[in-house]
């Protein structure tokens, strides 16, 4: 799962990327409007950390470009990022006019700094699991059990051991039981960027993933990805 | 003695006035009388003597002494008519008994002193010329009547000016009722809630001072509004850093591995490093923007700069920034050391900041008489023209800056120029990066001034 965080204070930014990397998310920082902008263009997030104050203009308009694709810019038109992807603001004002308008703006939550860190991992696996139309923090593909707020596995009523890693993966391939994700795609799931990337790292996990859950549970469609097998 | 109040100023003016006024009038009105009773009993004077001429011609003069003609109305002057002979020995006297030995020798009216007594006389000679007629009254009649009116007039004086008074008195209270209505509006008027104080004075003087009370009211909420938006600012701008310390102590706290542990710890150290430079620049900036002035002395630029230089240099060495600075001659400002030292400091810092690692700032210090300009010039990214006028604001924040900054520096800087009455441009550097010149005006311009006016001034 990808994070974008918009936020211009390097310190608080930081804060919430090793925060929610240690939940196993893969994160971006964005420290103004405009890169956070071209980022959305360019990637795909799977959710969006919000800072309403913005050196060069309000995170509220970001969120509106977001949710209307009405750009200010031609060039970016259109985004990467879904256009419903779930936004979480975290602001320094907190009083109900700002909260309000931030919810208008088309926020799904809005956090006041200052945010504790198990609220905020909280909130952004509510907002994923909304935005996933579950209601559980458990997502059951046949006999496995995925629960994201421990990052356990079961099959059965055996407990699975997983790496943070390997839970992120398995993660990102339980968002859309059945879809198929490429390497990239996964490697953006599970890596923040600016950090090296071994070429074969996700081949590793994967291989992992099949010898503790078994050999089937993960398919390999040559050329194209990996899906998890979703048995009818 | 307390204040004074306006009734009671009034009522005392008023009274002193009046006493003045009716004790002039009195004393006009005796004079006048007195001329008046004078004129009147002149008057009787001839009278009486045409009559006794008449009577004397007519019946033979006998030395007797009739009963004295007694006052019986209070006004009614003991009258004595006297006859003389040509040759000058008493023939009749009517009246009261007065030690009288000259004959009159001229007619007409005369003043006599007889026995210590004043007399009022008139003297005529008879139809016949053979004997003279003298008729005169005690002087003391005239002084009776016009005292009379006189002190007729004090009494009532002294009844109506009391009377005016205590009218007075009571017509200034109602007078002045609105005044206390006034007070009563403002004393009600809730200072956490200064709106527009509901003043209706009944009275037009009241009017301006209702309208001058608004706009000082105004003024204080627009201050006071100012004010609250700067701390809550200053607030906002502080829960940032210390949410990151926050979320960096709770992730740390959590953390197994020593490495990322570390991370988290340091990134502790700089979350609250920052916080506290937000915090001196806050108290800078309150400390420069709670003096109307500052104690002013003449300031020697390039020591200022080489201080300034010397505690920047640990900044610019960590970011690998050159400093070069061009100090020119002894260059005297008349300022205050410390604000000046601080203007520099921020403004060098932020050009230090901005600036990319290998490049160089560049402090410049140029004499041009009247004037000393000092600018600093950066190789950075420099500033566009339409946030030029935006930066000196607080917690104005450009994109890409860098996140270390309170945003107040430049805030500080505005602050202190104003303060020295200096004038601050910003542009381009040579190389496209940011351009500060600061304008001071040098010690040699202000005693030009002075002397200017005061050549002015004897023109």
């Amino acid at each position: 799962m990808r994070i974008l965080i918009i936020e211009d204070n390097a310190e608080f930014a930081t804060g919430v990327v090793t925060a929610l990397e240690q939940d196993g998310y893969a994160c971006d920082v964005a420290p103004d409007a405009r890169s956070a902008r071209l980022m959305l263009a360019n990637d795909p997030f799977d959710l969006v950390v919000l800072d309403v104050g913005l050196p060069d203009g309000c995170g509220i308009e970001v969120l509106r470009w977001l949710r209307t694709l009405r750009a200010p810019n031609a060039a970016l038109e259109s985004h990467a990022t879904a256009k419903d992807v779930p936004v979480l603001i975290v602001s320094a004002r907190d009083s109900v006019d700002d909260r309000i308008d931030g919810l208008d703006a088309g926020s799904d939550d809005y956090l006041a700094k200052p945010i504790d860190k198990r609220e905020l991992t909280a909130r952004v696996r509510t907002l994923l699991r909304r935005y996933e139309g579950r209601s559980s923090s458990d997502i059951v593909i046949g006999e496995m059990v995925l629960d994201t707020a421990r990052r356990q596995v079961r099959i059965g009523e055996t407990l699975v051991k997983l790496s943070l890693r390997e839970f992120a993966l398995l993660r990102a391939l339980a968002a859309r039981p059945g879809a198929i994700l490429s390497k990239a795609q996964l490697e953006s799931a599970l890596y923040s960027s600016g950090g090296e990337v071994e070429s074969n790292a996700i081949e590793v996990h994967i291989h992992n993933l099949r010898k503790k859950l078994g050999e089937t549970t993960i398919r390999t469609l040559r050329g194209a990805g990996y899906a998890l097998r979703v048995d009818a | 003695m307390g204040k004074l109040s306006i009734r009671n100023r009034l009522v005392v003016g008023l009274a002193l006035g009046l006493t003045l006024l009716i004790g002039g009038m009195l004393y006009v009105v005796y004079r006048k009388a007195l001329v008046e009773a004078a004129e009147l009993v002149d008057g009787d004077l001839i009278g009486a003597a045409r009559v006794a001429v008449q009577l004397s011609s007519n019946t033979p003069l006998s030395v007797t002494s009739p009963p004295a003609l007694l006052a019986r109305d209070r006004y009614e002057t003991p009258l004595v008519v006297q006859f003389w002979s040509r040759e000058g020995s008493l023939l009749a006297h009517l009246g009261p008994e007065v030690q009288m030995s000259t004959s009159p020798r001229q007619s007409g009216f005369a003043d006599l002193d007889i026995g210590g007594r004043k007399w009022r006389t008139y003297s005529i000679i008879n139809n016949s010329g053979s004997a003279w007629v003298r008729t005169m009254v005690t002087a003391d009649g005239r002084n009776l009547i016009a005292g009379d009116i006189a002190s007729h007039l004090a009494v009532s004086g002294l009844i109506v000016v009391p009377l005016m008074l205590l009218f007075l008195w009571i017509y200034v209270a109602y007078l002045l009722r609105p005044l206390g209505d006034f007070s009563g509006a403002i004393a009600r008027a809730k200072i956490n809630q200064l709106t527009h104080v509901d003043l209706r004075p009944h009275a037009r003087e009241l009017e301006p001072v209702a309208g001058a009370i608004n706009q000082l009211v105004g003024r204080m909420r627009t201050e006071r509004d100012t004010e609250r938006a700067f701390i809550a600012d200053a607030a906002h701008e502080l829960r940032t850093p210390l949410a990151g310390i926050q979320l960096h102590a709770q992730t740390a706290l959590a953390e197994t591995d020593p490495v990322r542990l570390r991370r988290s710890l340091s990134s502790i150290e700089t979350g609250s490093r920052r916080a506290a430079h937000l915090v001196n620049q806050l108290l800078g900036l309150a400390q420069y923007d709670g003096v109307k002035k500052l104690p002013m002395m003449p300031v020697r630029v390039d020591a200022v700069v080489r201080n300034v230089l010397a505690t920047s240099l640990p900044t610019a060495d960590a970011r690998g920034v050159e400093i070069a600075s061009e100090l020119g001659a002894n260059v005297a400002i008349l300022g205050n050391a410390a604000a000046i030292e601080v203007m520099l400091q921020n403004l060098l810092v932020n050009a230090i900041q901005f600036s990319p690692g290998g490049s160089t700032v560049t402090v410049k210090v140029v004499d041009l008489g009247r004037h000393v300009d000092i600018s600093v010039c950066d190789q950075g990214p420099g500033i566009p023209k339409e946030a030029r006028r935006h930066i000196f604001e607080r917690f104005a924040r450009m994109p890409g800056s860098p996140s270390g900054g309170s945003g107040l520096g430049l805030a500080i800087v505005h602050r202190i120029l104003l303060l020295h009455r200096a004038k601050i441009s910003v542009g381009a550097s040579e190389h496209n990066g940011a351009m500060f010149t600061v304008r001071l005006r040098s010690t040699e311009s202000r005693l030009a001034a002075e002397s200017d006016t005061r050549c002015q001034n004897h023109l």
